[in-house]
Order: structure tokens, then C-alpha cells, then sequence
């Protein structure tokens, strides 16, 4: 008798909401160095569904978050009451098992009223009146 | 007289620009100097930012799934070595940011896929939040660049990507479509005179150049009708479309010289803030001060 090994895949909201007690508990620390416990259990969480969901609407929200928070380490400065926000807003999204494109927007626009920047990258733009250069 | 109270700040491309992609210490300053009343754009900076930024990280999207490309440091390679223009650049300085924090490595083949997929949910974001981070004032140019759609299914991304580049990048139908002519000749005819007459009387030099670059083109305009309007024409004037469109009740918020020549004699308020250099600089040497005292 052949012995079958079956692995069950987890689905994005399963994922999703594995990471809901580390808002959780960031939403109780947050600006303490213990913080920094959950913050990377969570950053951690939100990179293996995008390794393993790279096209979904759950990936595209928490991807929102996990820039605002990991780059440069800004998961330091957000507030409890606005990763309390999160906990809610991820809470609301994984109860409803499959998300749309008008979830993922709102869910987006949700975390920058929070005030999550959700697009942190930036670089010193030059002095770029390109439009006073010669062009007549 | 006295003047109307000013309700809200409307950005000028430049300063919608740093707020999205300027770094930290230039976003705080912005953040700080406007934060008391409401930020609005209108349309036509929205089409200015897409123009200049959106429209390019497209198009490393699809540098970066090309067959012969196979690593990211390898579509890096490409872009930096063939592409030199200033908003070309910020390509390489903003988009590696975002792969570093996932961790991506640049020299990995097997992590293209994640790039390409980050790259393009990082796309749709930043196109919602340039449509929803700012209140819209009405657009006189009815710009229908400004109208195209950047519609993108989230499993299959490039054909949505693709549409939206066409679309925009088709300047003939998009100029049939919109209403520049109209706002230049007939709407605001006699401002853009007064321009006329106020560039007629000023030296060329480093701070006027822009505006009598502006000028020239919108002279051209006036004595070649709507011939003359076309969507590389209105690049050339867009400093002058926005500061004409922009309401009077909105101070303009700008970093770019030409306006402190536009708004005056067309009754526009507005505010010339430093530049990033400028404010990194100022930062720096107060620090430097502190450190000496003490």
C-alpha cells in the first residue's frame, strides 16, 4: 500500500489572518521594543503570501501595509490606535473569505486615512524644472 | 479691496510630485507647511504626474518581464544604461527601495516573478492613490489623457497595463477630445495677453527662462490658432495651464520659478517653496550649528 502524502495549502485569507494576532498585539505595544517581536512575526507573515499568492486581492492589501511598515523600519513610529485600525480593517476583510477590486481599493484608501503611507519610497528628485529647460 | 480668503492649497505638479515620491525629511516639510487647509489638484496634474512617473514605471514593468532580462539588477542594467533623462532616473532610485524591502535579491533569477508581481500591485496603488489622496477642482482643459484608465486585473496584469500606455500615449485622439484650444483662446485670451506683455519686459536670465520659454510657445499659440495645440505643445505650457486653471481662492503651491511670473498679474495667490536640496541643506546646517554649540 503506497503511502500519499497531501499537503494542504493554506488559502490567502487563512494567511491573512494568520497575521491578526500580531496587530493585535501591536495594536497593545506599539512604540515599545517589544514591538519589534510582532512586527517581525508579522513583516515575516506578509512575505510568505506574497512567496506564495504573488497575484491576489489579499496579497495587494497587505503588500499596502507591509511597505509602509518595512521600509525603513517605520513599523516603528505608527501608533497603537492606528494599528488597531488595521486589526479591524484585516479582521473585516478576512471574515469575508474572497475579496474584489473595490475591497482591495477601499481597504487601501482605509490604511492611508489611518495614516499609513502606503507609498514610502523616495529619492531626492532634482531640481527638475524640466519644464524651464530650452524647449522653445 | 480686500482679497478673498484663501480656502485650500492647489498643487502644482512639482509639489504633488514630492509629496508621492520626494524623501522623508522633504515629505515632513510639505507636510507641515500645508497642513492646515485642504489639498486640492486638478485633472491636468493628475495627467502631469502620470505623464512623468507612471507612464515609466510601465514601462519597467514590462523591461523587467522581457525574455531576455534575467534578473532584476539585469533590468536595472538595461534601464540605467540606455535611459538618462532626470525622470528616467528616479526609476532606479525609488523602485529598488521597494524590492529591498521584500528582501528581493537582485542577482537571483527566481525572484523576477516576485518583483514583477510587486511591481505591478505597487502600480495600481500609486495610480489609486494619485485618484483619491486629493480633492479635485474642475479641469477648463478637459485634458483626456487625464481620462485614461488604468484598469488592471489583478491576476493578469499586462493587458491592462498595455491599454493604458496606448491609450495615453495616442496624443492625436486624446487631443481631439479635449478642450485646450478653447481654454488658451478664447477662455483665458486675455490673461494669457497679459503674460504676453509681462515676458515682453523681462531680461532672460536663470530664474525668468522658464516663464519666457512659456511665453514664447503660448505667443505661438495666439498667432497659429488651435494648429498650434497639440499634447507636446501643452507639455511646453503646463506650468501656465495650471496656474490659469487653478481657482482663485486656492493658493498655488509650487517650486518651480516660472509661476512667481504667472500668478501675479492673472491675480493667482500663491506659495514658491524651496526646493529639496534647499531644504536638506537648511536641515543639515542647523544641525551642523547645534553640534558647534554644543
Amino acid at each position: 500500500m503506497s503511502i500519499e502524502q497531501t499537503t494542504l495549502k493554506a488559502s490567502a485569507a487563512e494567511i491573512t489572518k494568520a497575521m491578526l494576532p500580531d496587530l493585535e498585539q501591536l495594536s497593545k505595544c506599539a512604540e515599545e521594543p517589544v514591538a519589534a517581536v510582532f512586527a517581525d512575526s508579522l513583516l515575516r507573515k506578509m512575505r510568505s503570501l506574497h512567496d506564495v499568492y504573488m497575484y491576489n486581492p489579499y496579497t495587494e492589501v497587505v503588500m499596502a501595509l507591509h511597505d509602509a511598515l518595512a521600509h525603513q523600519n517605520r513599523w516603528i513610529n505608527y501608533t497603537s490606535k492606528q494599528y488597531e485600525g488595521a486589526y479591524k480593517l484585516f479582521l473585516g476583510l478576512v471574515n469575508q473569505n474572497t475579496i474584489n477590486n473595490s475591497d482591495v481599493e477601499n481597504a487601501i484608501i482605509s490604511l492611508e486615512n489611518l495614516g499609513f503611507n502606503t507609498l514610502p519610497f523616495g529619492t531626492i528628485l532634482e531640481d527638475d524644472n524640466y519644464e524651464d529647460s530650452e524647449q522653445v | 479691496m480686500s482679497e478673498a480668503p484663501i480656502r485650500g492649497y492647489f498643487l502644482d505638479t512639482s509639489v504633488m510630485r514630492s509629496l508621492l515620491l520626494s524623501t522623508q525629511v522633504y515629505q515632513q516639510y510639505l507636510d507641515i507647511q500645508l497642513n492646515k487647509k485642504e489639498l486640492y489638484i486638478s485633472n491636468y496634474v493628475q495627467m502631469e504626474i502620470k505623464r512623468s512617473y507612471l507612464v515609466n514605471i510601465i514601462s519597467f514593468y514590462f523591461v523587467l518581464k522581457m525574455g531576455g532580462i534575467n534578473t532584476i539588477g539585469d533590468a536595472f542594467a538595461l534601464w540605467s544604461n540606455k535611459f538618462k533623462g532626470s525622470e528616467l532616473k528616479a526609476i532606479l532610485q525609488v523602485i529598488p527601495q521597494l524590492f529591498n524591502d521584500r528582501q528581493l535579491n537582485f542577482s537571483n533569477p527566481k525572484d523576477k516573478e516576485k518583483a514583477i508581481s510587486l511591481l505591478a500591485i505597487y502600480i495600481k496603488r500609486f495610480n489609486l492613490v494619485i485618484k483619491t489622496k486629493f480633492k479635485n477642482t474642475n479641469d477648463l482643459t478637459s485634458c483626456a489623457r487625464a481620462l485614461v484608465q488604468l484598469d488592471v486585473d489583478y491576476d493578469n496584469p499586462e493587458p491592462g497595463f498595455k491599454k493604458f500606455l496606448l491609450e495615453f500615449r495616442d496624443t492625436k485622439t486624446c487631443r481631439s477630445q479635449c478642450q485646450i484650444d478653447q481654454f488658451i483662446l478664447v477662455h483665458y485670451r486675455d490673461e494669457v495677453e497679459q503674460l504676453l506683455n509681462v515676458a515682453s519686459q523681462l531680461p532672460r536670465n536663470t530664474n525668468t527662462r522658464g516663464f519666457l520659454n512659456i511665453a514664447s510657445n503660448l505667443k505661438e499659440i495666439l498667432a497659429m490658432d488651435e494648429k498650434a495645440c497639440d499634447c507636446k505643445r501643452c507639455e511646453k505650457i503646463g506650468d501656465a495651464v495650471i496656474a490659469l486653471n487653478a481657482p482663485r481662492n486656492l493658493r498655488l503651491e509650487h517650486t518651480d520659478s516660472s509661476f512667481d511670473y504667472l500668478c501675479p498679474s492673472i491675480n493667482q495667490p500663491h506659495f514658491k517653496h524651496p526646493s529639496e536640496n534647499q531644504v536638506v541643506m537648511n536641515i543639515s546646517n542647523v544641525n551642523l550649528e547645534n553640534n558647534f554649540d554644543e
